[in-house]
């Protein structure tokens, strides 16, 4: 049936007999209608599942510590704790999830509970048993026993993401895994290996994820449930706190647990709110202005300097484990002798104190945080005179042009690759520097692309280990199976010596031995045949207001806080 | 005329966004980046990348990708991002509300305060108000949004504490009952007073910035066509009819300075929507412009590409109701 007032719409709209009246008079109505069309496709089913926010809103309940409110710069994009290889993940998954163990502190070689009570090695350490919480519980309510810990460890080594890696140097059969009893594990390892409970307290991977989630939400394609996972944790932790709120680009929020096994003290803060503030200046103000209580290395190190000074403020700096570096391309540069001229050309103290406003110190590839550091490492000082005379003994010639490039964005390595275009300029030779994405770096540096046509300096490059182990800093950048998209040695560096140090790092069980290593190793990455120039450790820094107490940092806990230890002083 | 004229657009349309998205996904595929890396984090092995790559079809040989994406383009599915891991056609449901919205307000900030104000300074040519606002013409253009951004957070946020630095609602405020996904308007709508105050709250200070730059272009159109109208021979007729100096003015000289300001007020969208990206970052505004800067940086080839769809269908959208527009306000304007 036609509608007569409808067709003289159209008729007079098509014929353009419409005269300005009837426009407004209907885009009055055309108005008004939006919403309700709105409306109601809104309310319309949805066409197909789609991932929605985690949990409802929960208001605080204000008795403890309140809201305790840290900026970040970036979001997260992947909930799954055995899927994410992203600190800033790790930030959700420490306070929602639980490890076995934890460094304790901000120790790199000692370890706290967390789900197990307590653990010990067998004499040769081939085999450790946890002995877990007897009360504890995932979110859900369900016990976590020992075959949920076996179970959950299952779907770490089998969902086969690169963080399982972490777990796969020690255990790649989940028969390796043994149930004593209800709130007991054993691991057996097949040999002695020292560095097992480092890599259980890692913040990459070896969370406890509650099997009985992972069941209920698996599907014939996805027999572990990632696609869940990846947005998900309703019942999946056994944490301190509870990820009820997941707003992708503004925030996550998360609330206490309050079934969790090791109690409150009732100080705690009742919610963390985690709010994205992608820009630098913002982040500035509001945790001048008390509108955030925290922020983790996530402002310029101009801004910090300028805080220094206010009293409402606490800034911690500490170090750990990162160490920034610029791979230099071995083929392009031709000798070890060019690579060690231009470590020599290098501006350090103009970089720490001009670039980083001293928020970084000078070491080699291996930060003082990590076992096998060597105090006497070979560190360059800049010397343009024999930097030229070693350059020049290459085959380079004055007026040479090099290419240089670093991440986009990233203002301290702006500055120092600007200062090294200033030396190298003085020895009459010219760095051309270019910006490039962090997604364009990245493949770059772990592409497949021949060195010949790389350029000859990637700089905005760091590297932590997972755990307290050199040979997790050193293999995956510097040994010959990480070239060609096998890890980050983008330069096509291979030294053979290196390669023999490696292969008995990887096995080994003496301390003394590993420390011994790790000195020659130094010794060839820095002076003997140096790949990368070494800019230094960066120093963290954790900015706090001044009222929020009982934070530390870990090394190895890159952006994270322990929000559990946190409160607020009463003023 | 105008089904005709509207077909024919909408036909239009169609090879604009085909030839927007070989564009982009030609260059989103020339630029240097592998989103498989991204999708399996940077320490993953050749076997992981490639468990990805099968996964998201990025093994396929380009056109084959091209081909199965604008299928499944033409089903609103844009596939899945590379950055969020989510459906695109999910994100841009979430992130395209809160652009709209910025949109919006600054779009009718702009246009309310502009043509009053260029008719304003036309009328009161070399007075002060004609020296302000030829001051917001010349500064609206010439400041950057970007620094112009962060002045305003700086001033009223950081300074005077008058408003809040960004955000569309704090945590403390649930959202409103969905019904437009606009905060302000179902806010309205369920006569949820705190919500509507405090998304407009929020709302203020970014709209504003975003709208300082339309509202000098709109500001400058009408004062320059209000001056070429005035001297008119019929508006000189109407005053000596004896026709009051209002009516003069807005109905017979401001009917006819609109003209040009229409075609410019419509490619103001288009432009507020390029300066919420830079608006959005600085504000925290989880809008589609966040997400277009975020999709870049870690190489979402589907996320690049949808927003890029997007923005041009809005784009050619609003010229074509410009178009549309011009032939009730200008009856001599004949398309054929």
């Amino acid at each position: 049936m036609t509608n007569p007032r409808r067709a003289s719409f159209f008729a007079a709209a098509l014929s353009g007999r419409m005269d300005r009246r009837h426009v407004l008079a209907h885009g009055l109505k055309l108005g008004l209608a939006t919403p309700v069309i709105t409306a109601l496709m809104a309310n319309a089913p949805e066409a197909a599942a789609a991932p929605a926010p985690i949990g409802a809103r929960r208001s605080s309940n204000q008795e403890g510590s309140g809201t305790l409110t840290v900026i970040s710069g970036i979001d997260v994009a992947e909930l799954d704790p055995h899927y994410s290889y992203s600190s800033r993940a790790s930030l959700i998954f420490l306070g929602t999830y639980e490890m076995l163990i934890q460094y304790k502190g901000s120790a790199t070689d000692q370890y706290d509970p967390m789900l197990a009570l307590s653990w010990e090695g067998n004499p040769d350490g081939s085999s450790y048993t946890f002995s877990l919480a007897p009360n504890a519980t995932f979110h859900d309510g369900s016990p976590c026993d020992a075959q949920a810990v076996k179970d959950s460890f299952t779907r770490y080594l089998l969902l086969g993401a690169a963080v399982a890696d972490v777990l796969k140097r020690f255990v790649t059969d989940p028969e390796q895994m043994v149930v004593v009893d209800a709130t007991t594990i054993r691991f057996d390892l097949g040999r002695p290996q020292p560095l097992f409970l480092a890599a259980m307290a890692s913040e990459y991977g070896p969370f406890v994820v509650n099997p009985r989630v992972i069941e209920a939400n698996k599907t014939e394609e996805d027999p572990y449930a990632h696609e869940w996972m990846k947005f998900n944790a309703e019942g999946a932790g056994t944490g301190p706190y509870i990820l009820s709120e997941n707003l992708p680009g503004e925030r996550q929020v998360l609330t206490r647990f309050e079934g969790y096994h090791g109690g409150f003290t009732g100080a705690e803060f009742d919610e963390v709110v985690i709010r994205i503030v992608p820009e630098n200046a913002t982040r500035r103000l509001l945790i001048e202005q008390g509108e955030a209580d925290a922020l983790t290395f996530d402002l310029t190190p101009d801004d910090v300097a300028a805080m220094q000074d206010n009293s409402d403020l606490q800034i911690l700096t500490y170090d750990t484990t990162r160490v920034n570096w610029i791979i230099m391309n071995v083929p392009r540069l031709v000798s070890k002798e060019v690579r060690l001229g231009f470590s020599l050309a290098y501006p350090y103290s103009e970089t720490i104190d001009g670039a980083y406003k001293g928020l970084m110190k000078r070491s080699g590839p291996l930060p003082d945080t990590v076992r096998g550091y060597d105090p006497a490492v070979y560190l360059p000082q800049t010397d343009l005179v024999r930097a030229k005379e070693l350059i020049l003994s290459g085959g380079f010639a004055e007026g040479d042009t090099f290419e240089y490039i670093f991440t986009a964005g990233d203002e301290p390595e702006r500055t120092a690759a600007q200062l090294f275009q200033a030396n190298l300029a003085e020895m009459g030779f010219t760095l051309e520097i270019a910006e490039v994405e962090g997604g364009q770096q990245e493949e770059l540096i772990y592409g497949d692309m021949p060195a010949e046509e790389q350029p000859h300096f990637i700089g905005s490059w760091a590297w932590w280990p997972d755990y307290n182990d050199p040979y997790n800093q050193f293999y995956p950048n510097f040994t010959e199976a990480a070239q060609d998209g096998g890890g980050s040695n983008a330069g096509d560096w291979v030294n053979p010596r290196f390669e023999e140090i490696m292969v008995e790092a990887a096995t080994y069980t003496d301390e003394a031995r590993l420390v011994e290593l790790m000195k020659e190793a130094q010794n060839i990455l820095t002076e003997q045949d140096p790949p990368c120039i070494y800019q230094g450790q960066p120093t963290y820094y954790t900015i706090l207001r001044s009222d929020i107490q009982g934070y530390f940092n870990n090394p190895l806990y890159l952006s994270s806080y322990p929000f559990y230890k946190m409160s607020r002083a009463v003023s | 005329m105008i089904l005709r004229l509207i077909v024919r657009r909408l036909f239009f349309l169609i090879f604009v966004l085909f030839g927007l998205s070989l564009m982009t996904f030609s260059l989103s595929r020339l630029v240097a980046g592998d989103p498989a890396r991204m999708i399996a984090g940077p320490r993953s092995s050749q076997a992981q990348l490639e468990v990805v790559r099968e996964r998201y079809g990025l093994n396929d040989p380009l056109p084959v990708q091209y081909v199965t994406y604008v299928t499944d383009a033409l089903r609103f599915d844009f596939g899945e991002s590379t950055a969020t891991r989510r459906p695109v056609s999910e994100d841009l449901k979430r992130y395209l509300p809160a652009t709209a919205e910025l949109g919006l307000a600054a779009f009718v900030l702009s246009t309310l305060v502009g043509v009053p104000l260029g008719v304003l300074s036309a009328v009161r040519r070399d007075t002060w108000i004609d020296h302000i606002s030829r001051f917001i013409s010349i500064s609206g253009l010439a400041l950057p949004v970007f620094w112009l951004a962060i002045m305003a957070q700086f001033i009223f946020f950081g300074k005077l504490q008058w408003l809040p630095d960004g955000e569309r609602l704090p945590q403390s405020v649930d959202p409103p009952t969905t019904i437009t996904s606009l905060y302000t308007v179902d806010g309205l709508l369920t006569a949820n007073w705190e919500v509507f105050g405090t998304a407009a709250k929020h709302l203020l200070l970014p709209a504003l910035v975003l709208a300082y730059g339309s509202l000098a272009v709109i500001t400058r159109m009408v004062r320059g066509g209000m001056l070429e109208v005035l001297n008119q021979d019929y508006v000189r007729t109407a005053r000596a009819k004896g026709l009051e100096h209002r009516v003069v003015i807005f109905r017979h000289a401001l009917k006819n300075a609109m003209l040009p300001t229409v075609t410019s007020i419509g490619l103001q969208i288009g432009l507020l929507l390029s300066g919420a990206f830079l608006v959005e970052l600085v504000f925290s505004w989880p809008g589609i412009g966040r997400y277009a800067v975020s999709a870049i940086e870690k190489i979402d080839y589907n996320g690049i590409m949808a927003t890029t769809l997007v923005i041009a269908a809005i784009f050619v959208m609003m010229n074509l109701v410009v178009d549309v527009l011009y032939l009730f306000l200008d009856p001599r304007i004949n398309y054929r």
